[in-house]
């Protein structure tokens, strides 16, 4: 069910983004400063090619999620999706968005997330089986130290950077105002309530405790379940709440697919076969 | 689970945390992808002075307006922003500005402007929410006529 979930995810953002995806080809070659497996390149490639990885990556992606020739197909989708996206953060702008999404889908390649619900798994005959395993288990939990991991670090990097004075200062203040302006100076849309609330200085250091007290404690979501969904919800909060002040969408978040790993998912397809199953007639 | 099975788990998972790790264990930090110290919005910002580069179109009545990302070949503002950045630290805004007044001969929606200036302004980022619009301080990077519609 998460290979279906985060996969699924991960064609639609292809789909979805495909035409600003290529579209960094038309970009000078003065911005072009590569980034992950990217650096291999020296100078951009030809667009054709930056269209043939985008749409191979999509094939792939429609193949990680059926769960077809997995064992090829999961590694081969993860590698060129780093890639593909590699390629468009190459371009003097590093988008912190699609990390956690790319990550994920490398943990459920490199694990055995196609022996159910998928067309491997029908040709072999596999009955379902919902008994929990090490097998399946360890790429579920890494799942969660990932997610975890990358909202420590960027905490860290606040604390590292400007101290404890990030929660006491304006700066976060700054950085609402800050943001919107670019955005009307740039021509584009942006947040009228954060503009506003940025009038309000005394509204910030409460909202920046709590946004580093998120980052932060990310690690304690791994302690429980429980934990973790409270930690889910305050996380997915305090990206509405970014997209809410300063217009900034991260997407794969706030859809909710970035959090599935601290969840039972599975129980979303019992209650859909439950469902599908005829209901006995009312008696007469 | 097999032996090996288990070995390979441990290894992939214990080898990929401490991959998330290595950004910030460098000196300095260091941004990247998939692997990143996520910088954004991490520097202490307690001064509201903002520095913004951008292409501002000039209209034949002499109204002005920012051009939006799209005319600048990207739907992100961000790269938007970056696409201006990396032309001033390059020293090629004269051909930011050209290719982007090519863009706006071709737009419809462009077809009062006339002057581009490609320019730094400085705005206090509090205030202008609060009413003072007007840039503290402006550096224009390079100035172009738009071309005649094709």
């Amino acid at each position: 069910m998460l290979r279906l979930l985060v996969g699924g995810y991960a064609v639609a953002y292809l789909l979805v983004r495909f035409a600003h995806i290529i579209s960094v080809s038309g970009m000078s070659a003065t911005q072009w400063r590569p980034v992950g497996p990217v650096v291999v390149l020296a100078a951009p490639l030809p667009a054709a090619l930056v269209v043939i990885s985008a749409v191979a990556a999509v094939l792939l992606g429609v193949a990680f999620v059926a769960g077809w020739r997995f064992r090829v197909t999961g590694p081969v989708f993860a590698v060129l999706l780093l890639w593909v996206l590699s390629y468009r953060n190459s371009w003097s702008m590093v988008f912190h968005t699609e990390n956690l999404l790319v990550l994920h889908v490398l943990v459920l390649a490199v694990a055995p997330s196609a022996d159910a619900l998928s067309l491997d798994a029908r040709r072999r005959g596999v009955v379902l089986d919902d008994t929990p395993h090490a097998r399946y288990g360890w790429a579920i939990r890494l799942m969660g130290a990932v997610t975890v991991t990358t909202y420590f670090i960027a905490g860290w990097s606040k604390l590292h950077n400007a101290g404890w004075e990030w929660v006491t200062s304006d700066t976060l203040r700054v950085y609402v105002a800050y943001d919107n302006l670019r955005k009307v100076e740039l021509g584009a849309g942006y947040s009228w309530l954060g503009t506003t609330l940025a009038q309000y200085g005394w509204l910030f250091p409460p909202m920046a405790a709590v946004s580093l007290g998120v980052e932060l404690g990310a690690p304690l979501a791994l302690l429980h379940r429980r934990i973790a969904a409270v930690w889910s919800a305050l996380s997915w909060s305090f990206h509405v709440g970014v997209l809410v002040l300063m217009a900034i969408m991260f997407h794969y978040p706030v859809s909710g697919v970035a959090y599935v790993s601290f969840f039972r998912v599975e129980r979303l397809h019992d209650r859909w076969l439950r469902w599908r199953q005829p209901r006995p007639a009312a008696p007469t | 689970m097999s032996v090996p099975g288990r070995v390979f788990a441990a290894v992939f998972s214990v080898g990929l945390l401490v991959a998330m790790f290595v950004p910030i264990l460098r000196d300095p930090p260091r941004d990247g992808f998939p692997l990143s110290n996520y910088p954004m919005f991490s520097e202490g910002k307690k001064k509201a002075r903002a520095e913004i580069g951008h292409v501002v179109g000039f209209s034949r009545e002499g109204r002005h307006r920012p051009l939006s990302p799209d005319i600048l070949g990207t739907e992100e503002v961000m790269q938007a922003h970056q696409t201006v950045r990396v032309a001033i630290r390059k020293g090629a805004t004269a051909a930011l500005c050209r290719d982007t007044a090519d863009r706006v001969a071709e737009s419809s929606d462009h077809g009062d402007l006339e002057r581009l200036e490609v320019r730094t302004d400085v705005y206090d980022a509090i205030e202008y929410f609060a009413g003072d619009k007007s840039p503290r301080s402006t550096r224009v990077h390079a100035s172009c006529s738009v071309p005649e519609a094709p």
